[in-house]
């Protein structure tokens, strides 16, 4: 709550509190007083600080704009690195003497901004046309070094949406595999791992997703669509990020507390892909080595075995519920491996998956329920509902003539939707007393 | 680690890094070979943009096959890198032969690097004002882009009045290019100083 909202609030209580004699007529307008005039001062010096460091800034920079023509390249150069080592100088200055921790880490991330644009302004300087991707990749860098030094989170969210630019550009643009990234992400998990950073540490979540999925705009890997490589990869990385969730859901660290919610979608999404009947069923069987794909499923296989065993053994299910989700995790690895290692021929996997995809919403539902976590109940029922609805438009639409179809699915679709959403109200309250009845 | 020594590794760090950028620009300008290289004039479309110029040259557009196909390899894709032969000459380098490896580059050529940006099965011709078929190679070499003055960039883009602009380029021992500077029918409009 800021300032003024806290003021108003206790202004609105205090005259109950009074009442009941928990603070005095004096104390109640001294209480008052102190705040209003607090307020005030706060208000009034942190407008005028504000006011007056965007007119100078921006007095700075069209100043400069305007005569950028007539300038040496020294001159250029020798503002560049000002401007630089000022943002850092004013993060140092908000730290030390006027304890400014909210405004430190704006000028933090404002030393990021520079960096970039000093990259371009040295690029353009001195006409500087090189591989577009590298440049964002030196700003990254350079974002994630500030995070790192001055434990910024804004920092480290800059650092990593420049990462996204940059591996959207070489893996989707270039179709060049960026196994650079791999490096960064290490290096960004570190601070990660050290402190409580959920914006962040859910960014990097993102970052990864987006590089498993840039694997299949490589060319290597024949036409997206049309080649059954993407399908045996696209179960290799589904059954790998359901390994790190599973490592995720068994982990109490902040880190993994908050990747994991983005990485089950990303696996609860993948399964769903696969209960489409005619998914990848079209593709064309490649040529090439089986060796190869036995090799990388043995390998993300230990990752999603390692994860299952973890999250088993700290289990506090009842022995039949586990044993249910041992099994669905055995049946989602099986139908996985199946993908990987025979070519889809037929609908018939997607009959297993569809039951499969079921049964793991159900699990998912149910082990949100007992960890009082209320993500994991909301994504079970967004699944189910999806589920729903795309069977809806694959089997309805053959069996009724179109005004049925419309009619009868609309009238299904209203009645389980409502329906859906009451289960998931009532949950999501019986989850809310339980929180309740453990605080008391 | 003490704030101020952190603020000062950090900014020493990336003015290090900005250095290197310059660095290696001004290495490919001091020892690369100096080559002359013909520009066209621009697509009438990609019309002068803020204050830089855009760049087209007599060898970013290779033909590989036809009278004027050049030798080497003929298979290409998007962004693949390339290494194309090149012969000096006062009047305009000439594009030899285009490669997939540098070792494939004649010796005695000098080999500059660059960039598959499309390759096309048609292509313009100017003479008859057609397009047959002819499969062309649109390469970049990251010299493409020229920062003037404000509102000097048209005149290198589309020069008037019969006006030649040509580009002293260096190409040095990695096969990377740098512009040395201007020249308008032949005499030095522009040069590249480090400060």
């Amino acid at each position: 709550m800021n300032e003024r909202g806290f003021a108003k609030r206790l202004a609105q209580e205090m005259p109950q509190w009074e009442a009941q004699g928990w603070v005095s007529a004096a104390g109640r307008q001294a209480i008052l007083a102190d705040l209003a005039a607090r307020q005030s001062k706060l208000a009034w010096a942190s407008s005028l600080a504000l006011a007056g460091a965007v007119l100078l800034g921006v007095g700075v920079i069209t100043w400069f704009a305007a005569h950028w023509n007539e300038m040496s390249k020294l001159t250029k150069l020798v503002l560049v690195s000002l401007a630089l080592i000022a943002s850092h100088a004013g993060n140092g200055l908000c730290q030390t003497r006027g304890a400014m921790p909210k405004l430190a880490q704006g000028m933090v991330l404002l030393s990021v901004l520079f960096f970039g644009a000093a990259i371009m302004l040295v690029g353009q300087i001195y006409h500087i046309d090189a591989h577009f991707p590298d440049g964002i990749a030196l700003w990254a860098v350079g974002g994630l070094a500030t995070a790192w030094l001055f434990a910024s989170q804004p920092a480290m969210v800059a650092a990593l949406g420049l990462a996204a630019l940059w591996t959207w550009t070489e893996q989707f643009d270039y179709h060049v595999m960026n196994w650079p990234l791999l490096g960064f992400l290490a290096l960004a998990a570190l601070p990660l791992l050290r402190r409580d950073w959920p914006i962040a540490a859910r960014g990097w979540g993102g970052l990864l997703l987006l590089w498993l999925a840039g694997w299949h705009a490589q060319t290597w890997l024949g036409p997206f669509g049309d080649a059954q490589a993407h399908l045996r990869l696209f179960a290799l990385q589904v059954l790998g990020v359901a390994g790190l969730w599973a490592l995720a859901q068994a982990s109490t660290h902040p880190f993994a507390r908050a990747v994991r919610g983005d990485l089950l979608l990303a696996a609860l999404f993948g399964a769903f892909v696969f209960t489409f009947p005619d998914f990848g069923a079209r593709l064309k069987v490649s040529p090439g080595p089986l060796l190869p794909w036995v090799v990388a499923l043995g390998a993300v296989a230990a990752i999603y075995a390692a994860g299952v065993l973890r999250m088993v053994a700290g289990s506090e299910l009842p022995a039949p519920r586990r044993s249910v989700g041992v099994a669905l995790a055995a049946g989602f690895a099986l139908l996985l491996a199946v993908e990987v290692l025979a070519p889809r021929s037929s609908g018939v996997p997607a009959l297993f998956w569809n039951a499969l995809f079921l049964g793991i919403l159900y699990w998912v539902g149910d082990l949100g329920i007992r960890h009082g976590d209320r993500l994991m109940v909301n994504r079970a029922f967004i699944g189910f509902s999806l589920w729903v609805a795309a069977r809806y438009f694959d089997t309805f639409w053959s069996l009724f003539d179109r005004a049925l179809f419309f009619m009868a699915g609309g009238i299904l679709l209203l009645a389980g939707g409502g329906w859906l959403e009451r289960r998931r109200r009532a949950l999501l309250r019986d989850l809310e007393h339980g929180e309740g009845r453990g605080q008391s | 680690m003490n704030l101020w020594l952190k603020i000062g590794l950090l900014a020493a760090a990336q003015l290090a890094a900005l250095a290197a950028m310059i660095a290696d620009k001004q290495w490919t300008l001091n020892t690369g070979t100096q080559v002359v290289l013909q520009t066209e004039p621009v697509d009438p479309r990609s019309l002068f943009m803020g204050d830089y110029a855009r760049l087209n040259y007599a060898i970013s557009r290779l033909r590989l096959d036809g009278d004027e196909g050049i030798g080497g390899d003929k298979e290409f894709a998007r962004h693949d890198a390339v290494w194309v032969a090149l012969r000096p000459d006062p009047a305009g380098a000439r594009a030899v032969s285009v490669h997939r490896e540098r070792a494939a580059v004649p010796p005695g050529l000098l080999a500059l690097k660059g960039e598959v940006l499309y390759v096309s099965d048609y292509d313009w011709d100017r003479v008859t004002s057609k397009s047959i078929k002819r499969r062309t190679l649109q390469v970049r070499y990251g010299i493409e882009q020229y920062y003037v003055q404000e509102g000097t960039g048209r005149q290198i883009e589309r020069p008037q009045g019969g006006e030649k602009v040509s580009i002293l380029a260096a190409v040095d021992a990695r096969g990377k290019a740098g512009i040395v500077g201007v020249l308008l029918d032949g005499q030095m409009k522009y040069r590249e100083t480090l400060f």
